[in-house]
């Protein structure tokens, strides 16, 4: 908490320093994460950060927020049990495009069409950072690294796409560059009841000298912007998320209200969720003697 | 006015840089990063009295200037076109990674840029720039010598 008991930005400072790169896209994430998370007036016991591996994913640390860093491809998985849990907990997903797109490629899949309230952020910056330099799900065809010498030569992943099709009822994209307006679209995503899915694009000043900051700031543009742009439109949304080249949309590209979270219908959790289960109660000390005898 | 032969030679000299083509980029990203941050008015004035060809790297800027831009987010878009990596690491395999000198260096480049900066626009001009940066870049504005 800050020193007068005010919610602001100081009240999420981590006494960790980030070790990301001087100018990193994560930065601006990490700086709109903040502040969205205090124009929503949620403390930080109220939220749960749940990361993977990469870069990115060590977010949580630099965040004063309750947090985990689970295994590479798995946060979704994590923070879908943390919910059912306690549903009261604002659910945050900070991940990269490898560790949601590939490796967690079928968490991703899964969460779209479950639905529970957590919001996805992913720092899509189509590299892998930490490791210092391969392709990732989302490079582009052609793009030449240490694990593609002569060039990336599968399509990749376009994430709106797939989550479209797989029933995700939240989809925006935003940018690292423009924190402001990624603040406004996560703050969006935390509003919607359901699974939100923010694709930020981000760039990798060490390893990525294609998809550069200068190579966003010509390109994007919002389709907030747009008059005729309808995000409830699955047909618009999807003509706009496979737009990719000369010109990037951003912002929230498709958003279904009203369909049911995962965590309110399922029978297990018809009598409340854990949090306010008094479990001990339960528990027969002869069934867990039998239980350790077995497993310890 | 100053034309862009000399604006972006007087660059090369602030920055100690070893070529024109890197006085044109560290120009080019650094007014990237400050159309992030400056107000319409501000950045109108600045136009005005920038070479063409200086001031064209001005256009296109999001709508509104961007709070939350600091530090690391200014510098990002000139180490995005640094060197940030040596040579192959025949230990892990990847490539080697030096960016964290990278920040130093974009932050000495962003300082030339200012310093011409300084000399092309009016007090009245700069004084509203040094107002519109993130704490830190303001200080290596008003820090900047002519």
């Amino acid at each position: 908490m800050s020193e007068n008991g005010v919610l602001d930005t100081k009240t999420y400072a981590s006494p960790y320093r980030p070790t990301w790169c001087p100018g990193c896209g994560d930065f601006g994430i990490l700086a709109a994460i903040k502040a969205a998370l205090v124009d929503l007036e949620i403390w930080p016991h109220e939220v749960f950060i749940v990361s993977g591996i990469g870069c990115g994913s060590k977010l949580p640390q630099y965040i004063f927020a309750n947090g985990f860093m689970t295994i590479h491809g798995r946060p979704l998985a994590v923070a879908t049990g943390a919910k059912l849990a306690n549903p009261d907990l604002h659910v945050l997903v900070v991940s990269g495009d490898g560790d949601s797109y590939g490796i967690g490629g079928n968490h991703f899949l899964h969460t779209c069409r479950r639905n529970p309230d957590i919001t996805h952020i992913v720092e899509n910056n189509q590299i892998y950072a930490l490791t210092k330099g391969q392709y990732s799900p989302t490079s582009d065809v052609g793009f030449r690294t240490t694990t593609s010498p002569d060039g990336v030569v599968e399509l990749p992943v376009n994430p709106v796409a797939v989550a479209l099709a797989a029933g995700a009822t939240f989809i925006a994209r935003s940018y690292a560059g423009e924190p402001k307006h990624l603040k406004r679209t996560i703050m969006a995503a935390m509003g919607h009841r359901g699974y939100a899915l923010v694709d930020v694009l981000q760039p990798c000043v060490a390893f990525n000298k294609v998809n550069t900051y200068n190579w966003y700031a010509e390109r994007i543009y919002d389709v907030a912007n747009d008059d005729t742009y309808d995000p409830t439109s699955a047909r618009d949304a999807w003509e706009r998320g496979t737009e990719w080249g000369d010109r990037i949309p951003i912002g929230i590209l498709y958003r279904r209200e009203g369909v049911p979270p995962y965590e309110t219908h399922v029978p297990a959790l018809a009598d409340g969720p854990l949090v306010d289960r008094d479990l001990t109660a339960r528990l027969d000390p002869g069934l867990l003697e039998q239980l350790k005898r077995e497993y310890v | 006015m100053w034309d862009a032969q000399r604006f972006f030679r007087a660059v090369q000299a602030h920055g100690g840089l070893m070529s024109w083509d890197e006085a044109v980029r560290a120009t080019e990203e650094t007014l990237l990063s400050l159309r992030q941050v400056l107000p319409e008015d501000v950045s109108l004035l600045m136009r005005a009295q920038l070479p063409a060809e200086v001031a064209a790297f001005l256009d296109g800027g999001p709508a509104e200037t961007d709070p939350l831009v600091d530090r690391e987010l200014f510098v990002g878009p000139l180490v995005n076109m640094l060197d940030t990596e040596a040579a192959l690491d025949g230990s892990l395999g990847g490539l080697d990674l030096v960016s964290v000198y990278a920040g130093d260096d974009a932050a000495r480049r962003i300082q030339a840029v200012f310093a011409v900066l300084k000399q092309a626009l009016d007090p009245q001009t700069a004084a509203a720039v040094e107002t519109a940066l993130p704490g830190e870049v303001a200080q290596w504005f008003h820090g900047a010598q002519p």
